[in-house]
């Protein structure tokens, strides 16, 4: 496992290292001298997810604001309330997304809520680094993968939800009982910022822990629905929310991006084939929550919940394969080793992968990515089946 | 040892004790920036960024727009920085058309404002990891570094993207491995030492640790790879070693520009002067001569000067190592004539030794307190200065006197004993 750990360091190290000599000189190949699609449409939209959310909640009134259309707000409130804070610095209500690059303040908020969150993920990872086998430099290039790059682009509140995952599996078998219940609340934390989380709960299922799911269902309800009260129309706005979460669903389940994971993207090359792609996915997904409640292996019970939340979604963002890194520290730091481990490493390094490879106006990096995060999710089922331990 | 349990009971105690005291200085400054304050002068917290945000990363931008031909020290930017200083951010300036940008323009390019962030994050790791390094005592925990997210000086460091953080780190790497029997570790920490000084020159005071401990060979290779990183990277620029006279022709226009501070975001007793002067001037125009404004600027520059020669003798005479880095990192920021804010960065690393140190007497509240006082981030504004940023600077001063007279006591204490 050491050697593979070496080997596989040095191999995503020579892909960092060919990703900076792109992005600070000239290729003779055309198609790698676009390195900026690593971000969103080469940050055309840049930290959009963190700038709107400023604007949808300048009025206190996010769920009624009609900025860019209610399909825009179906996030529960606790997400509008962790950003309410850095509100008040500039007029959000009277300014375009473009007004906010064009403000200094706006990008020092977003700025000083993207340290925040990049704090509290790296310590929530040096707590789930619990063999200490992921070291200073493996973190210095998870910052260059694409996944990373993309995400501190955007702004998003997926690098806190993931953090919150971390401090759910690092102290999930704390025996103290202030961090273990801290661990519950980061799930329920995760839980209702971005709902898939929630599937981390079948761990507690598994391991029959029944008053922690009611300690859950409790916080994850008074998370979900307390911070209605701090916005105009207070409890009024939950039918609201579930119009424009179907507004929601409407818009996005059926737009392309490369930027995406899930076999739909995949599958709406071919749009006959797009009711079949779902059903497999729902299948794949079902196999790998029933596997996920058998497995013992920690690493293994974590990758399987995690490629569900990354793959089900019909909306999964590239930035949602931040939900890996909770896998990928396990899995480095786990001691057996089997044959089939270097499949998964090599699988990683090419989602990771930050070179960009552009054709016309768009990068095919993202789409080799989800490829593999497929076969990946496909490699993990059988590692489940086939080999026990 | 019962004793000695004690004091360190003392001090974990007072380590807790002054992480709360801060905790609430952050916690009431967010509560004033997140909702409007009644109280007017409270009610611009935003000025705990240089000018409130409009100067939003300039010291990066500007770096890069000067290095926009390969030739840093010719162009309108007059560069003033030793070449390694443009060679670090030289790979960032192929990524934007920084050769046609003003400093607008760089705040309107999303592509530029992401690698600006991009360097940010890269020097803050560097930065957090060398400071995990450098607590090896374990004093200082997780909450202090989310603390110091929150510090005056450390939201004030981060909006201007300066290399200040990789100065910083350097210097930490250098006091982390200062004592490792690990041959690697430690010519490591000497080249980060030499980087740090190349970067900002000043942390070449922290070189008299080798000194005191008569580690001649060491310095000889500082002053090698100092000599290498000084000039090797001139031959990466336009003209080559021709660009050294002009460097030495813009850093004198610099000196002349900036040798009265420019705005409250200082330190210094100078500055302190200044200011006294200035405000009186500008309450009562005309009480104060020329004469009596230049006689005060001198007199602060001298005992600015006789202060330092104190410290560094006391650094060479000392023998605690928290206390060696406090004198040092206050030399740093109240000697030069324009010492910016951010150089208060040079504080963290006492405060890591400091909170990590065993013994705890009376006089270590004092310091404590005035740490959190000189980080405090709740800016009070009395238009247009914020007064934060001057009380900043006197109990940094303050502070200063307090490390010389305990320095002084101490070793003064151990000869009679």
């Amino acid at each position: 496992m050491r050697k593979l750990r070496i080997n596989i360091t040095i191999l995503f190290a020579v892909l960092v290292g060919c990703y900076l000599l792109l992005l600070v000189g000239q290729s003779p190949i055309k198609a790698l001298n676009h390195q900026e699609y690593v971000l969103f449409r080469g940050a055309q939209d840049f930290m959009a997810d963190f700038f709107n959310v400023q604007r949808y909640i300048s009025e206190n009134d996010p769920y009624f604001n009609e900025i860019n259309g209610q399909c825009e707000k179906p996030y529960l409130p606790l997400c509008y309330l962790i950003l309410k804070p850095f509100n008040n610095l500039c007029d959000y209500a009277n300014m375009s997304l473009e007004d906010c690059w064009y403000s200094p303040l706006a990008e020092i908020s977003a700025l000083v809520f993207l340290l925040i969150s990049l704090f509290f993920f790296f310590h929530s990872l040096s707590l789930l680094n619990s063999n200490n086998e992921w070291k200073a430099y493996h973190i210095l290039l998870l910052l260059f993968s694409s996944v990373f790059l993309f995400t501190i682009e955007r702004g998003n509140l997926i690098i806190l939800t993931v953090a919150c995952i971390n401090y759910f599996l690092a102290f999930y078998d704390s025996k103290n009982v202030w961090k273990y219940r801290l661990g519950l609340l980061c799930l329920c934390l995760a839980a209702v910022m971005k709902v898939y989380p929630v599937l981390f709960g079948i761990m507690l299922l598994k391991d029959k822990r029944y008053k922690d799911i009611a300690y859950c269902i409790v916080a994850g309800l008074i998370l979900s629905f307390v911070p209605f009260l701090f916005f105009e129309h207070g409890l009024a706005n939950v039918p609201q929310l579930i119009e424009n979460i179907k507004a929601n669903t409407l818009a996005y389940s059926h737009s392309s991006s490369e930027y995406k994971f899930g076999m739909i993207v995949l599958g709406q090359v071919l749009p006959s084939a797009t009711l079949a792609v779902k059903i497999i996915t729902a299948l794949l997904s079902l196999a790998s929550l029933v596997l996920a409640f058998f497995e013992k292996r920690r690493w293994l019970q974590v990758a399987l919940i995690c490629m569900v939340i990354l793959l089900y979604p019909a909306n999964s963002a590239f930035y949602c394969g931040l939900y890996l890194i909770p896998m990928l520290a396990l899995f480095f730091n786990k001691q057996d080793y089997r044959g089939a481990d270097w499949t998964i490493a090599v699988l990683l390094c090419l989602i990771m992968n930050p070179i960009q490879i552009v054709i016309y106006t768009t990068t095919i990096t993202p789409i080799i990515a989800n490829v593999s995060c497929i076969i990946l999710w496909i490699m993990l089922l059988i590692y489940s089946i086939v080999w026990k331990d | 040892m019962d004793h000695a349990s004690n004091l360190f009971n003392r001090m974990e105690r007072l380590n807790k004790q002054i992480s709360i005291l801060f905790a609430v200085f952050v916690a009431v400054f967010i509560g004033l920036a997140a909702f409007h304050c009644p109280i007017e002068s409270l009610d611009r917290q935003e000025y705990v960024f240089f000018r409130a945000g409009q100067d939003f990363m300039a010291d990066f931008f500007n770096i890069e727009r000067g290095l926009a031909d390969w030739d840093p020290y010719f162009n309108e930017l007059n560069g003033s920085y030793l070449p390694l200083g443009y060679l670090l951010l030289m790979p960032f300036n192929p990524l934007c058309d920084y050769g046609h940008m003003s400093l607008e323009d760089c705040w309107h390019s999303p592509l530029a404002i992401f690698y600006a962030t991009l360097f940010l994050i890269l020097s803050l790791f560097l930065f957090f990891d060398s400071l995990s390094r450098l607590n090896s005592k374990k004093g200082w925990h997780t909450y202090n570094t989310l603390l110091l997210l929150f510090t005056f000086i450390f939201l004030f460091a981060i909006e201007r993207g300066n290399e200040i953080f990789l100065a910083a780190t350097g210097v930490n790497y250098f006091l982390a491995y200062y004592d490792t029997d690990d041959v690697w570790k430690r010519r490591f920490s000497l080249f980060c030492l030499c980087f740090a000084a190349v970067l900002k020159i000043y942390p070449v005071l922290f070189g008299i640790l080798l000194l005191q401990d008569k580690r001649y060979k060491d310095i000889a290779f500082c002053i090698v790879t100092g000599l290498i990183l000084t000039f090797v990277p001139f031959l990466f620029f336009k003209h080559g070693l021709a660009n050294i006279p002009r460097l030495f022709e813009n850093i004198h226009t610099y000196t002349d520009l900036y040798h009265e501070p420019t705005t409250e975001y200082e330190f210094g007793i100078h500055m302190l002067g200044n200011g006294i002067t200035y405000a009186v001037n500008y309450l009562h125009p005309g009480t104060i001569s020329d004469s009596v404004v230049e006689g005060v600027s001198m007199t602060t520059k001298v005992l600015t000067a006789l202060l330092s020669i104190l410290s560094l003798v006391l650094v060479f005479l000392e023998k605690r190592r928290w206390m060696q880095v406090g004198l040092i990192a206050l030399v740093i920021m109240m000697y030069p004539s324009h010492s910016v804010f951010y150089c208060g960065l040079y504080l963290i690393p006492m405060m890591v030794l400091f909170l990590s140190k065993e013994e705890c007497t009376k006089t270590d509240y004092s310091i404590a307190i005035l740490l959190c006082l000189i980080m405090n981030p709740i800016q009070v504004i009395v238009s247009p200065i914020t007064l934060t940023a001057i009380l900043a600077n006197i109990f940094s001063i303050i502070l200063w006197i307090l490390l010389i007279v305990h320095s002084i006591t101490g070793i003064f204490k151990k000869q009679q004993a």
